[in-house]
């Protein structure tokens, strides 16, 4: 028995010094990178902090939260950061209907995946320059169409009504692939029993789909849509890549834009801090309502 | 395996530590020391100065030279060695800021005109005023390289800043760097398209007009006879038709109707031959329309309610007219107990009755705000006015409306009425054009006439002198002025001279260990070797006045731009941009994204951005940069 036991916890060192030293990387990582900010990113947001030092910071309560909620610009961004995570929602429509149409007896469906999958691995930066010349107002391939086709060009990143717009399209075109693989394997997965269930008992395709497939694959749904949506509220890279100064009208201007600007032109990590904190606070509420949601429709079963 | 299992923990456990380790063992030698006598001793350890840079390849090939001549003399002599450390990107500026506050950014480093004032204030420059001026107490000699009274004072006393007033220039400022360049902006102009628009060039300024006229030669060698010009007498005009026959005078302003009318034929000719997508002029700066007016976006009002004694009042769109005193009223005018010589501007606080708002705090209320709609001109000046030794000139508001108006503002098709008139079309909109690097390309790629820019230009342009401009002269010319002229074609009212200069400095890191011979390399680079190492490129106007006015170190008029010292007569009056004019671009942010979207496009009518919350806001904005002193 004592030996046994003696046995037993050499092997679970063993076992849990190995386990310790593999997770050891990631966690330092986390802590390093994300747990130690995070911690000086709350006690920042109460401060009054000259520059990125603490000397002689002081304590401010709520002022920084105050500043930012007051600042009509914050809740712009809000606004824009709102409107552009539109593309989420079509992304994932999309990406469905591709996926689907992905499943029939197409020939080079492969090709076809891999097509649709590139502008995923592709540089942000890259593919915003691309898009940013296609959609240049004088040189650009659109408007250089519009005007062959007699119409009027428009000026896409000039006119406040078309930035966020173009955008979306850019991320609609970049996003999609990577729901397309997601969905391309949970629909292989459906289990073929229930749409032999189902043609037994005379329902049509659609109503196959309707009622078996996308119930079927709703979990891919849910973790495509919290992904998407926690990205979305957190759209930099694009937006000042295009227009640094945050876009015609501030259109251009996102919350991580925002507090990007405050924290490193203006030399704010107070207000800065505090609008990443509201930022997670939204996150947060938006993922916990979704999940609450999505004990309506997503099924596990 | 568990071997392998085991070399692969090790393996990355010494990968995470690695960094510290490097970072620890980093050796850059000691710092040089001065002796009691004033004189440098070397170090005894090569003193490794790093020295941050951030630009394209001609400045770097520039930058590169510089240094291995200071590493290769002063240097050698002083034991320093100096390794440039290149960092490129848009975001540098951001960068750097974080890199000084964590106290790993380079020994010497460029600092732009926007982040200057705020890393002052937040202790990450180190203040120079002791090794330029000298310190007795500290046996500090002063600086027999670096000498800011033999240099052009408008730009060297940007860097003097008091960081307890905000202020620039005065006596209690302290030098937290030294200018690295200095870069008037003038009009590049592309001769080749405007022969080909049938635009004939003269080169002659205000002073030798009477000489030219009398039979004399340009700068160019040519007379009146050269040039088909007659008989006719060449008034102060930038550009003018002389039978039928158009010409353009490169050393004299052009009038804001002047300039579009050139810009015309020039865009016309272009897209006629071959550039479609051509036109005749960029500027995307507002201040040399302001500025030429006596208008300003923010002006300082005194006031003994604040602690600091002012507050900063928004006056983009300000309607008032503003004056000028005439030319012949050699004696002067007094306005407001102050005095104003021949052909200055009366200032705002000046010309305006302010006296409603007297003793009233901003925070009192909006209302004091929306100043025009308010204030008037005061008896003083209007009897001045009518005295007729003042000429009126437009408010600022019309000033940036004509700015506005160069744009190609158009809807279904249609040039658009830019606050009450319409748009000239001459100008592409800000965001045709791909930053700082699109407008150059542009201008090389034959896509515009006429581009507004700076000094920086000229070597990348002379470098293409084989390459895209290949075939094509260019030039330069002052940028416009606003005047009028009677029948006759003399000047009757005109404003002044203005525009605006971009510098970037040389600073030392608060937190670096070898200031002194930090200090070494940043006086070599602002001293005459320094200055003219760079002028000699074609980069930059040295800061010693002896040097700008050197035809083999500057001017070097054998080659392109042949009209040099239009550069040199902008330097004399250019000042630095909006963005110099507070601790950070706050300010102008909130209004500037509304600016160049919706009102530049001609989507929003000067009046609804006038009333629009992204203006209204920015007074209490301003606000903020007084409150705290």
């Amino acid at each position: 028995m004592y030996l046994d036991n003696v046995h037993k916890k050499k092997k679970i060192d063993k076992e849990g010094l190995t386990g310790f030293c593999m997770s050891f990387i990631p966690v330092l990582g986390f802590c390093i990178f994300g747990l130690i900010p995070m911690i000086l990113a709350i006690g920042m947001a109460f401060m009054d902090i000259k520059g990125f030092s603490f000397e002689g910071a002081t304590w401010n309560g709520i002022e920084n939260f105050k500043d930012v909620l007051s600042d009509d610009l914050f809740w712009q961004s809000i606004v824009n950061t709102l409107y552009m995570s539109v593309s989420t929602f079509i992304n994932i429509f999309l990406s469905l209907i591709i996926a689907y149409l992905l499943t029939k007896n197409i020939k080079a469906k492969k090709v076809f995946r891999t097509i649709y999958f590139v502008p995923y691995v592709c540089s942000v930066v890259a593919i915003t320059l691309m898009w940013q010349w296609i959609f240049n107002n004088r040189f650009g391939v659109v408007n250089n169409l519009f005007k062959a086709w007699g119409w009027e060009p428009i000026n896409w990143f000039n006119d406040p009504d078309w930035f966020i717009p173009v955008l979306i399209f850019m991320g609609v075109w970049s996003g999609t692939g990577y729901g397309i693989i997601l969905y391309g394997a949970a629909l292989t997965n459906v289990n073929s029993t229930l749409y032999e269930a189902a043609k037994v008992d005379g329902a049509n395709s659609f109503k196959t789909f309707l009622h078996i497939t996308i119930p079927a694959i709703s979990p891919t749904t849910f973790y495509l849509l919290i992904m998407g949506i926690i990205g979305a509220l957190q759209e930099f890279a694009r937006p000042q890549i295009i227009s640094s100064s945050g876009g015609p009208d501030n259109v251009g201007v996102t919350v991580v834009f925002y507090l990007y600007r405050r924290a490193f032109q203006y030399m704010e990590m107070g207000p800065a801090s505090a609008s990443a904190w509201l930022l997670a606070i939204v996150i947060i509420i938006i993922t916990i309502i979704n999940f609450g949601v999505s004990k309506l429709w997503v099924s596990y079963d | 395996m568990k071997k392998i299992l085991k070399s692969l923990v090790a393996m990355a456990c010494c990968l995470c530590v690695l960094p510290f380790a490097t970072a620890c063992g980093e050796d850059k030698g000691n710092d040089l020391s001065i002796n009691p006598d004033g004189t440098i001793k070397p170090s005894d350890k090569t003193a490794i100065v790093s020295f941050w840079i951030n630009g394209d390849d001609s400045e770097i090939e520039v930058f590169d030279s510089l240094v291995k001549k200071f590493n290769s003399t002063t240097g050698k002599e002083l034991n320093v060695k100096v390794e440039l450390v290149q960092r490129t990107g848009d975001s540098y500026g951001d960068i750097l800021g974080q890199s000084l506050a964590q106290g790993n950014a380079g020994d010497v480093f460029y600092v732009g005109d926007s982040g200057y004032k705020q890393y002052a204030e937040n202790g990450y420059l180190y203040d120079i005023t002791d090794f330029i001026e000298g310190n007795p107490d500290k046996n500090i000699p002063k600086s027999e390289i670096y000498k800011p009274e033999e240099m052009w004072d408008n730009v060297v006393t940007r860097y003097k800043y008091d960081v307890n007033t905000y202020e620039s220039g005065t006596a209690t400022g302290r030098y937290y760097g030294v200018p690295k360049d200095l870069g008037p902006t003038v009009i590049f102009y592309n001769e080749t398209y405007f022969e080909g628009a049938g635009i004939k060039i003269l080169s002659v300024d205000e002073a030798g007009l009477v000489a030219f006229n009398a039979g004399g030669k340009d700068d160019r060698g040519n007379t009146k006879a050269d040039l088909g010009l007659g008989s006719a007498t060449v008034k102060e005009k930038g550009y003018f038709v002389v039978n039928g026959q158009k010409y353009f005078n490169n050393q004299i302003p052009m009038s804001w109707e002047e300039t579009r009318e050139c810009a015309k034929v020039v865009q016309d000719y272009m897209r006629s031959h071959g550039k479609p997508q051509g036109y005749g002029y960029f500027t995307e700066w507002w201040f040399n329309y302001g500025w030429s007016v006596g208008g300003n976006c923010i002006q300082k009002i005194p006031s003994d309610k604040y602690d600091c004694g002012y507050y900063y009042d928004f006056t983009l769109m300000d309607n008032t007219k503003n004056y000028i005193v005439k030319d012949d009223v050699t004696e002067g005018v007094t306005v407001n107990k102050k005095h104003y010589g021949p052909g200055k501007i009366i200032a705002y606080q000046d010309k305006l009755d302010m006296s409603i708002y007297a003793g009233k705090k901003a925070a009192d209320g909006a209302s004091m705000y929306q100043n025009a709609a308010n204030y008037k001109i005061t008896d003083e000046v209007k009897a001045l006015y009518d005295a007729k030794k003042l000429n009126e000139l437009p408010s600022q508001r019309e000033a940036f409306a004509e700015f506005v108006r160069i744009g190609d503002v158009k809807k279904d098709g249609k040039l658009v009425d830019i606050d009450g008139t319409q748009a000239y079309g001459i100008c592409p909109l800000p965001t045709d054009i791909d930053g700082d690097a699109g407008k150059t390309s542009e201008f090389m790629a034959g896509r515009l006439g006429m581009l507004v820019d700076g000094r920086w230009n000229v070597t990348k342009f002379r470098e293409e002198k084989n390459g895209l401009l290949k075939g094509i002269t260019w030039d330069v010319a002052p940028l416009p002025m606003y005047k009028e002229y009677d029948a006759d074609g003399n000047v009757t009212v005109h404003g002044i001279e203005a525009g605006h200069s971009g510098s970037v400095g040389l600073c030392i890191s608060a937190k670096s260990k070898l200031k002194v011979a930090a200090w070494k390399f940043v006086e070599f680079c602002g001293g005459e070797e320094g200055q003219k190492a760079q002028s000699l490129k074609g980069f930059a106007i040295p800061l010693q006045k002896k040097l700008a006015e050197d035809e083999e170190i500057f001017l070097q008029t054998n080659q392109m731009p042949r009209n040099s010292k239009v550069f040199l007569d902008a330097t004399s009056y250019e000042q630095a941009g909006d963005w110099w004019f507070l601790q950070d671009n706050k300010w102008i942010d909130a209004w500037a994204g509304k600016l160049n979207g919706s009102v530049r496009n001609g989507t929003m009518t000067f009046e609804e951005f006038f009333k629009s919350s992204d203006y209204s806001k920015t007074f209490g904005l301003l606000e903020k940069y007084t409150k705290n002193k």
